[in-house]
């Protein structure tokens, strides 16, 4: 630009300067709001509760029908019959299930966000060289990594949380005769696994980030890794659906009852459908809330259509050493940079 | 030839020994780096990088130490950290951002109040000459916005040092000129301290009052540009209307000796002191009738300096 020197009646700044420390609050706050304004970011954390908006909606009718029926055809047998049937709906849904099943289906949703938040977090400030405006200031690696870190984690908690305390509040509010309160501990144990599942796709999209100088190859890169081990876990639960299958027709061919047990055959299947970081955050999430799955959109449970949860140890353990090496990654990368070439 | 330190110094640096493994980048660097404005010149590979990287904390020295207004840069990095300013050589930005964000953010890093350090972002973009661009994106500017951008970025906070590498780098001429009248009413009008790293003698020469050379990691010359650039002996330059033998002749006969000739223009040395010898050259002149154009103290440009120096 060639235009003239605007003005200068500069002064020196004289003002208050806070002290060199915890400068990766600045990082993580500027990050926070830049997520929370796009209007994208909030369509997503709508869209991620889309299973809670679902079985609300669900019970809401099936209540409805059951007051218009009672009102209605009050005195008739098969009426009442009717109405039994919809008031055990609501007694047959496992609350703490739906809680594991609202985090699972949104599951796609959650690494839509952590790319929209993450994917250019740290590999557009490798292009742009802006290592050296913030290293040139009073902070320190170790500031602009876990600036970077809760900068992506707190959006994707959030959008995570945000549909889980929606539907705990109405849940608490609408369904205390149904059993939710029995479940309330079931919120916050949400809360802790969504915690570590957000901490895991944060950790694995700075990683990725931190290699590269284009937000765009990392967001690829992540949701391809993303993709490809759930293609594995979706090919395991094929193969775990034909092997049950199998197991079902055997017990009645030999005439017994197919038991729930027998699917605790196969602990490799089960140790390879939690290969993925779906599985691991699901796994994680049926392991805290002590729940093998089933009784999605209120259907009843049946035996053998789902995998058990894994070991809740081992899968945290997991989870937190895949974060640790991608954060490890990340921190490697961060170095006192070239001040001239 | 090394001047005596001054007494003051913004930034002290004392028998630094900086090694990138085998490699020794600086060796007992010892260096005092005074108030105003300072260049920093050396060839490439000297360890001027190195010292800057030394003074901002980026680099572990081996040996030594350094200090910036009494704070080490070993010990105390943050506290140096926010005390000085960088405007790097390449393009440095942070991406998404507009020009007042990402100044305002750059404050805040430093540790402004935010509604301190908005209200700054925007004094120094607007002293930084860009005002009318202060809402657009950063990655759309060209390369002299970006030059001072960098600088807003750097000035924000308020630093008592400025560190400035290769300021007018990629500039045009008229954006150059813009850019290093800027460095010069910084350092010179507005109380703040600046190193300049350049590879460009005229802007040094333009902007600097000192200038410190660095050649294979060791300080290789330092003072004042006007010290510097003195020849010995002092030999005056007059410059005539025309060629004039009598006045050369008079001269001659003063004992002043004509170093060299070129047309009307004369390079002139005597013994005694400058103010004397200018006396008897207009004597000279209104003697034998030469009408004198020029008469100035002769001194060599600071290339001349710069290339002694390094062949020292």
């Amino acid at each position: 630009m060639s235009s003239p020197i605007a003005d200068l009646t500069y002064r020196s700044y004289d003002g208050p300067l806070n002290p060199p420390s915890a400068r990766w609050w600045v990082i993580t706050k500027m990050m926070t709001l830049k997520a929370f304004r796009n209007r994208f970011y909030w369509l997503f954390v709508a869209l991620s509760g889309w299973y809670y908006l679902v079985i609300l909606t669900v019970i809401f009718i099936t209540e409805l029908l059951a007051a218009q029926a009672t009102e209605q055809l009050a005195g008739n047998g098969t009426a009442a019959s009717q109405v039994a049937d919809q008031i055990q709906f609501l007694d047959r849904l496992v609350w703490k299930l739906q809680y594991m099943h609202g985090f699972s289906y949104g599951q796609l949703i959650y690494m839509v966000i952590a790319l929209l938040v993450g994917a250019g977090a740290v590999a557009n400030d490798n292009r742009a060289n802006a290592l050296l405006v913030y290293l040139s200031k009073p902070c320190t690696r170790l500031d602009y990594v876990v600036g970077k870190f809760f900068g992506v984690w707190i959006p994707v908690f959030t959008a995570m949380a945000v549909p889980t305390t929606l539907f705990f509040l109405y849940g608490l509010l609408s369904y205390r005769n149904h059993g939710f309160t029995m479940y309330a501990w079931a919120y916050p144990a949400a809360l802790g696994f969504m915690a570590m599942a957000a901490t895991l796709h944060t950790s694995i999209m700075l990683g990725i980030g931190s290699l590269l100088k284009q937000g765009r190859i990392a967001g690829i890169l992540y949701g391809t890794l993303y993709m490809i081990t759930n293609i594995f876990t979706f090919m395991i639960l094929i193969f775990f659906n034909i092997s049950m299958g199998e197991a079902r027709e055997s017990a009645r061919n030999a005439g017994q009852t197919f038991s729930a047990e027998a699917v605790k055959q196969h602990p490799a299947l089960q140790t390879a459908f939690y290969s993925s970081i779906d599985g691991l955050n699901i796994g994680l999430a049926k392991a805290m809330l002590g729940v093998d799955g089933g009784n999605q959109f209120g259907l009843p449970i049946t035996p053998g259509t789902f995998i058990p949860a894994p070991n809740g140890f081992v899968t945290f353990g997991m989870m937190a050493g895949i974060s640790l090496i991608w954060l490890l990654i990340f921190w490697k990368r961060v170095r006192a940079v070239e001040v001239v070439n | 030839m090394i001047a005596p330190p001054p007494l003051e110094a913004v930034a002290s640096v004392q028998d630094l020994t900086v090694r990138y493994g085998r490699f020794t980048a600086l060796q007992n660097f010892s260096v005092q780096v005074p108030h105003g404005c300072v260049g920093l010149l050396g060839p490439n590979g000297a360890g001027k990088t190195t010292l800057i990287k030394t003074l901002l904390g980026f680099v572990k020295p081996a040996s030594g130490t350094a200090t910036i207004m009494g704070a080490s840069v070993i010990k105390e990095g943050a506290k140096v950290r926010q005390r000085v300013g960088l405007m790097p050589e390449q393009d440095c930005h942070l991406p998404g951002m507009s020009a007042v964000e990402y100044v305002a953010y750059a404050g805040e890093l430093a540790g402004m109040p935010q509604a301190q350090a908005l209200r700054r972002a925007h004094e120094v973009i607007e002293y930084s000459g860009l005002g009318e661009a202060r809402y657009r994106k950063v990655e759309t500017f060209s390369t002299g916005m970006k030059q001072r951008i960098k600088l807003a970025q750097a000035l924000v906070h308020g630093p008592k040092l400025l560190l400035l590498d290769e300021p007018t780098n990629g500039l045009d001429p008229r954006g150059r000129e813009d850019m290093l009248d800027l460095i010069r009413n910084i350092s010179h009008s507005k109380d703040v301290n600046v190193i300049v790293s350049s590879h460009i003698l005229k802007d040094i020469e333009k902007t600097c009052d000192t200038v410190i050379v660095v050649v294979k990691g060791q300080l290789r010359m330092q003072g004042s540009i006007k010290e510097l650039t003195k020849i010995q002996g002092q030999p005056v330059d007059v410059e005539l209307k025309l060629p004039s033998p009598p006045w050369r002749e008079a001269v001659a006969a003063r004992g002043i000796q004509i170093v060299s000739e070129n047309g009307p223009k004369y390079r002139v040395i005597h013994e005694a002191p400058t103010e004397q010898v200018t006396r008897m050259l207009l004597e000279c002149a209104k003697s034998t009738g030469a009408e004198v154009r020029g008469l100035q103290v002769a001194t060599k440009s600071l290339e001349e300096a710069f290339l002694e120096a390094v062949a020292f």
